[in-house]
């Protein structure tokens, strides 16, 4: 028995009787991917098959070797790690500040921020002064009226004559 | 005061306190490879780890029925390995700042278990074929490690699965599909799983 590779380039597994359950049909079983009919027609070609059963178990025995490696490293890693675990436990805080990486990050954060701010200073358009149309209402009454108000001030007498008699 | 729950099983009837506490004496070992993945190999942590899963498990939920034990208590481990995560995450930011002061001698947990130890050739044989398998699934994504590790090693069904994971069923099997492929490509050169072996 042995595996090939099937018209559709998938890998097969097992006898002649067998050789319709992909490997990855197989995977999709394991996982409940099949729909009902499918996953019938897997179960009943693994059963019959046992490459196809090794096939299918493939996953567990992983699992079950990786079980085995982590069980026998892991009493003894403990036993190394858990002087040392110990040991820096109570002292979790007590870590050196590296100055120089400090200092370096804060000068560098500093230099960045003053680059920026001189750019923006320098790309920051000129301050223009103010058109004439900008001028404030007074101010544009006065200048458009400007004869007027010069006649007045040689004729005060017209203005008293408005106080006394009101607006005409 | 509110009388125990009684589980009857066919040789004898155990209250809900014997029932959680066979559960814990049950799972931890399990539960202590998996948080031994998920650390990258360091062992005292995975045990603080799974420890304190198992007495939040006891604290928070002693009342749930027996069969949610396993679902609640994955989930639990699953979430304090994230906590874990997070924080070694910012204390490596951190440490760009900061040192420690015995940082020089602490060697790579993962390559601990990784490396094969030298003995007796079977043994050796042993050895490799675990650290490739130890190496294969830290290729997966976190997901389809999960997946695997909950379906395969520890026989979870796929709805205590889910449950676990705080994904949907078909995210588990989504998973765990990817996963076997991943595997059987990861571990095809030495085939020690597939054909006559």
């Amino acid at each position: 028995m042995h595996s090939d590779i099937d018209d559709g380039g998938n890998t097969v597994a097992g006898t002649t009787a067998a050789r319709e359950v992909p490997v990855a049909d197989i995977d999709r079983w394991r996982a409940g991917l099949l729909d009902a009919e499918r996953a019938r027609a897997v179960e009943r070609a693994v059963r019959a098959d046992t490459a196809l059963a090794k096939e299918a178990a493939f996953g567990t025995r992983v699992a079950h070797s990786l079980a085995v490696h982590l069980d026998a490293h892991f009493q003894a890693h403990l036993r190394a790690q858990s002087g040392r675990h110990r040991a820096t436990h109570g002292h979790a805080l007590a870590r050196r500040v590296r100055w120089p990486r400090l200092i370096g990050a804060g000068v560098a954060t500093a230099s960045l921020a003053m680059l920026i701010l001189t750019l923006a200073m320098l790309v920051r358009p000129p301050v223009q002064p103010a058109a004439p149309g900008a001028l404030s209402p007074q101010i544009a009454d006065a200048v458009q009226n400007l004869d007027f108000y010069q006649w007045l001030a040689e004729h005060p007498q017209a203005l008293e004559e408005v106080r006394h008699d009101g607006p005409a | 005061m509110l009388a125990p729950t009684v589980i009857l099983t066919p040789s004898r009837a155990l209250t809900s306190d014997q029932a959680l506490d066979r559960f814990c004496l049950d799972v931890r070992p399990r539960a202590l490879r998996m948080a031994l993945l998920e650390t990258g190999g360091q062992a005292a942590l995975a045990a603080d780890l799974v420890q304190d899963s198992l007495a939040r498990l006891v604290t928070h939920y002693r009342d749930r029925p027996e069969q949610e034990y396993a679902p609640l208590f994955y989930g639990i481990l699953r979430n304090r390995i994230t906590d874990w995560r997070r924080r070694a995450r910012l204390e490596r930011m951190l440490g760009f700042f900061l040192a420690a002061d015995d940082e020089d001698d602490e060697a790579a947990a993962w390559e601990s278990i990784v490396d094969p130890a030298p003995g007796p050739d079977h043994l050796a044989d042993s050895r490799r074929l675990g650290a490739r398998i130890v190496t294969a699934l830290a290729s997966l994504s976190a997901r389809q490690r999960e997946a695997f590790l909950l379906r395969e090693m520890e026989g979870l069904s796929i709805i205590d699965s889910a449950r676990a994971m705080g994904v949907s069923e078909g995210s588990v099997k989504t998973h765990h599909q990817r996963a076997l492929t991943r595997l059987r490509e990861a571990l095809r050169e030495e085939n020690p799983f597939q054909g006559d072996h």
